[in-house]
């Protein structure tokens, strides 16, 4: 791989000099429905950390009946105060950070809105904060504007804003941070005037007869994220002119003046655009297939560049491979400040890592290639985050797991001598040892149960997507992404629309899953209770054992179980059982005794939240060798410790 | 003067190998009877599971997090035990190693367990001091780390102050206390100091002779040294079968004898540093009183001058 630390150098080359534009997506065609187009002019203040521009927005009424309201959501107004919907819901913390400090407050003022081109036509005064959610009056997340004019069918309207975004400190992804050296670092993301999605009859759960659209603006919550139309972004930033810059899209041009730099990035078939810029990045380059890779790193991480490198690479083979092409020609890898860190937006992710972060840690590599991930179930596979987050999170947690353990091993989580966890186990474990029955994965963000959301929208989707890839078999699964991607790229697939493709692709009801396990709280619990074996044989007669093993349900989901005994003489044998009954017992007859009785030995229901009870052999064959060997550990540990402890006295 | 301190250390091992038999059969004995709960527990879970032929080769995290949620708050009487085990083992060692100074002293034979009866309580309250000092000293450590924070921010300051300085501080800071410790416990049983006394020339000591610091040095690395390699022996071996766990266990004990044997060997090569030293400090006549040695002075006879004023002393 070659690295290419572009500087100062290609910095003149660029001033003030037109350049060929490059193409923000392989295609020559528009991807998306591109409802909505922005155009943005603005300026970055890093003394008063406020960003200052102007947008042209358009709206194309994509419905059959004319559209009176226009709705915008204002997320950076969740850190006013501490009285946002967002502030209460996280209870002024979010992932460990908090908003203190000299200036940790932000928002977003709107200073002007009118129609574009008609004088007179000024709207801020129809511009009226709703609260769709939780009627939270203090809540400022989301503006209605009433027009003066329907926009009919078909209709484009353009709007023109000026607005004021105050940054505040980093919480929640976006916002500014001074580092310990003094140096500045802003990442501007959820920062402009956006539009909601107004969705058409028949478009996600709306009803095909409903009379008319509906505007989908959900308040910024603590645990919700984004949901927005496709469009096309044109941004034009102007920063100090020793600030390095990255941003979603591609740029197109830079110009210096007076001190101040101002580069042109554009962005098609996307649905966000977010940049980050300091003086302090460090640049790395690197080029996979079409696609040219950005990393902005901090230079006391400079020794892991080849790690973000690899782990984004290996991210878009097995992306374009196992789901779709990357339709993007650029994606830039942020190694940001503090809580900036792990957040996806389109063509650019921010990944974080730690000063000398050893090798077996993989928390860079985990980080980078979930981030990527999202680049699809997010960015592409577009679903509406604040009302089904599991269909981004969740299916990128799956494919977390797939590509950390396809890459790295057993110990793709962590590769510590004799303690190697897979993404897989350390999935699996969040869901199951963390109340398991709690929650439902189908749930709007803002509902999940008091620190449910990592579990109902991460771990508990990973693993069940594990577990339906392990119930279907790779090449249907394989197919069911493929089809998911061609049907629904550069659009909003539901989950009805997903467990639509996996049962045309599989050919099979899955109801039963998908209603236990996504709509329902159902828990896979089941164990061998007892393995006996009776002696049937006359005196004289070889032997000839009826055996029984009794295996319980234990939980209340319902899932097809295989158990295998072994016998005596070693040979194994195999039945199957629909799992529906509290209790059964497998009958077996042969001259040879069970031994040892298993239930799922090919580990395929991850879901089981208790696996060791699913083995169980007779207790002539019970083995002490674990115990004793943790046994001889602990005594070897405690002479330690003792040895320890003593030197200090 | 080190190297001769470290080879008499060495000699009063050879001298008196029972000694360090002794504490590690100790330290063995109470760490592989605490150790069989742990062995109980795993075992009524996981023996009859199936699953501990492969437990045993590896580690399972999945299976691992089963079994620690079966078993639960079963680990925490096992932990708990520690709690009682700690600080009497504590009392132990404050004996012990009087006991061995004791033993060690000289050239003559003395019982280990002499020196552990008649010096034991005052060893005792001489680690009461030091727990003080300890307890001061953690206090100390931890504003200079706190400090070194606040003005060593970032991620990089992070690091270099809290996982490179902050543990070469504590090393440092603790095996100073140690090392007065030690010479304290020599002054007690050598000098038969009071424990006031032998405190003060320990806290002295560690000042006053830079080549007791470097004689503690190099026993330290060889008990650093010993005491790592049962951790590296842990994570170099993968042990699945019965034969396996014992011979790696055999190995990890032969390094944790030698632990045993560098503190017997340790204790002597200071104590007999100390003893060279006092030796050569001590003063070649006693300083004693005019009054008190009047009886068994020498009164010279009268100078037949002795009446010549001009010769007489003023």
């Amino acid at each position: 791989m070659r690295y290419q630390a572009v500087g100062l150098i290609l910095s003149l080359f660029l001033v003030g000099s037109a350049q060929a534009q490059p193409a923000p997506t392989t295609s020559d065609m528009p991807l998306s429905e591109r409802r909505v187009s922005y155009t943005m002019n603005v300026t970055l203040d890093p003394e008063t950390r406020t960003v200052q521009g102007t947008q042209q927005v358009t709206w194309r009424n994509p419905g059959n009946v004319p559209v009176q309201e226009l709705q915008f959501h204002l997320y950076l107004n969740a850190f006013k105060n501490e009285r946002s919907t967002f502030m209460k819901e996280s209870g002024g913390a979010h992932r460990g950070f908090t908003a203190e400090g000299n200036d940790p407050w932000g928002g977003v003022t709107v200073d002007r809105m009118q129609l574009a081109g008609v004088e007179g036509a000024d709207l801020t005064q129809q511009i009226q904060f709703i609260r769709p959610d939780d009627g939270n009056p203090d809540d400022e997340t989301v503006i209605s504007v009433q027009l003066p004019q329907a926009v009919l069918p078909g209709e484009t309207i353009a709007l023109d804003i000026d607005f004021t975004s105050k940054l505040p400190q980093i919480f929640a992804r976006t916002g500014w941070q001074e580092k310990a050296d003094g140096s500045p670092f802003f990442m501007v993301a959820q920062w402009f005037p956006k539009l909601g999605v107004y969705e058409v009859p028949g478009q996600r759960y709306l009803p095909e007869d409903a009379p008319e659209g509906q505007w989908y603006t959900h308040q910024f919550h603590a645990n919700s994220e984004f949901y927005a139309d496709f469009g096309t972004y044109d941004v034009r930033m102007t920063v100090p002119e020793d600030y390095m810059l990255g941003a979603s899209g591609v740029q197109v041009e830079e110009t210096t003046d007076g001190g101040m730099k101002t580069l042109r990035y554009v962005a098609d078939d996307v649905h966000d655009f977010a940049w980050t810029t300091s003086p302090a990045f460090r640049e790395y380059t690197t080029t996979w297939r079409h696609v040219n890779l950005r990393l902005l790193v901090q230079p006391e991480h400079e020794d892991q560049v080849q790690r973000h490198f690899d782990s984004a690479i290996a991210a878009l083979e097995r992306f374009d491979e196992w789901v779709g092409p990357y339709p993007y020609t650029s994606l830039t890898l942020v190694d940001g400040v503090g809580g900036s860190n792990g957040m996806e937006y389109p063509t650019l992710i921010t990944c974080g890592t730690v000063y000398k972060l050893p090798a077996w840690a993989r928390f860079l590599e985990l980080v980078t290639i979930h981030e990527f991930g999202h680049q699809y179930f997010y960015g592409i596979l577009a679903s509406n985050e604040a009302e089904e987050a599991w269909l981004d999170e969740g299916m990128n947690s799956y494919f977390e797991v797939r590509i950390m353990d396809d890459v790295y091993g057993a110990g793709a989580a962590l590769d510590f001598p004799g303690f190697q966890i897979s993404d897989e186990a350390m999935q699996r474990v969040s869901y199951t040892k963390n109340d398991p029955s709690r929650g439902q994965v189908f749930a709007r963000a803002w509902d999940y149960p008091h620190g449910g959301y990592g579990r109902n929208s991460y771990a508990k989707p990973a693993t069940l997507l594990k577990t339906l890839e392990n119930y279907l078999g790779w090449e249907t699964m394989h197919q069911v992404w493929r089809t998911y991607y061609d049907r629904w790229a550069f659009r909003h697939p539901t989950t009805r629309d997903f467990i639509a493709v996996a049962e045309e692709v599989s050919g099979q009801e899955l109801d039963w899953f998908f209603d236990q396990f996504v709509y329902g709280t159902a828990v896979v619990d089941y164990r061998v209770v007892s393995i006996s074996n009776r002696n049937v044989s006359e005196e004289e007669e070889p032997d000839r054992f009826e055996s029984r093993v009794r295996v319980e349900r234990k939980a209340d989901a319902i899932y097809p179980q295989t158990l295998q005994v072994r016998y005596a003489d070693g040979t194994t044998e195999r039945k199957e059982w629909d799992g529906r009954d509290q209790w059964y017992a497998f009958e077996f007859e042969g001259d040879q005794r069970i031994v040892e009785a298993f239930l799922d030995p090919e580990n395929h229901i991850l879901l089981d939240t208790n696996r060791l009870n699913n083995r169980r052999v007779l207790t002539s064959e019970a083995d002490g060798r674990v115990g004793r060997k943790y046994q001889l550990k602990t005594a070897v540990w405690l002479q330690q410790i003792f040895t320890l402890i003593t030197g200090l006295l | 003067m080190i190297l001769s301190s470290f080879s008499a250390g060495i000699n009063a091992l050879r001298k008196r190998p029972g000694l360090a038999v002794l504490l590690y059969v100790l330290d063995l004995a109470l760490a592989f009877v605490l150790s069989l709960g742990v062995l109980l527990l795993i075992n009524e879970e996981v023996a009859q599971s199936g699953f501990a032929p492969d437990f045993a080769a590896q580690f399972d995290f999945t299976v691992w997090m089963d079994f620690s949620e079966q078993v639960g708050d079963a680990f925490f009487p096992i932990v708990g035990q520690l709690l009682w085990v700690i600080p009497l083992w504590l009392m132990w060692k404050a004996v012990a190693h009087v006991g061995l100074v004791h033993a060690l002293r000289g050239d003559a034979i003395r019982p280990f367990w002499d020196g552990v009866g008649r010096f034991g309580l005052r060893a005792m309250l001489l680690a009461l001091m030091y727990v003080v000092m300890l307890v001061m000293a953690v206090v100390g450590l931890g504003l200079v780390i706190w400090i070194l924070n606040q003005l060593w921010g970032g991620e990089v300051g992070i690091f270099w102050v809290n996982f490179v300085l902050a543990p070469i501080l504590v090393v440092s800071v603790f095996a100073v206390l140690d090392l007065m410790h030690d010479y304290s416990r020599i002054a007690l049983v050598v000098d038969e100091q009071a424990v006031r006394d032998a405190f003060g020339t320990g806290i002295r000591w560690a000042f006053q002779h830079g080549q007791a610091s470097w004689l503690y040095l190099l026993w330290f690395v060889v008990a650093a040294v010993l005491w790592l390699l049962p951790f590296g022996f842990d994570f170099a071996a993968t042990e699945a079968t019965a034969l396996g766990m014992w011979v790696l266990f055999l190995v990890q004990q032969a390094a944790m004898l030698g632990r045993s044997a560098a503190t017997v060997g340790w204790i002597g090569s200071e104590t007999a540093f100390y003893e060279t030293i006092r030796l050569r400090e001590m003063p070649l006549y006693a300083d004693v009183d005019e009054e008190e040695a009047a009886p068994w002075s020498y009164e010279p006879p009268p100078s037949p001058d002795a009446d010549d004023p001009g010769l007489a002393m003023a």
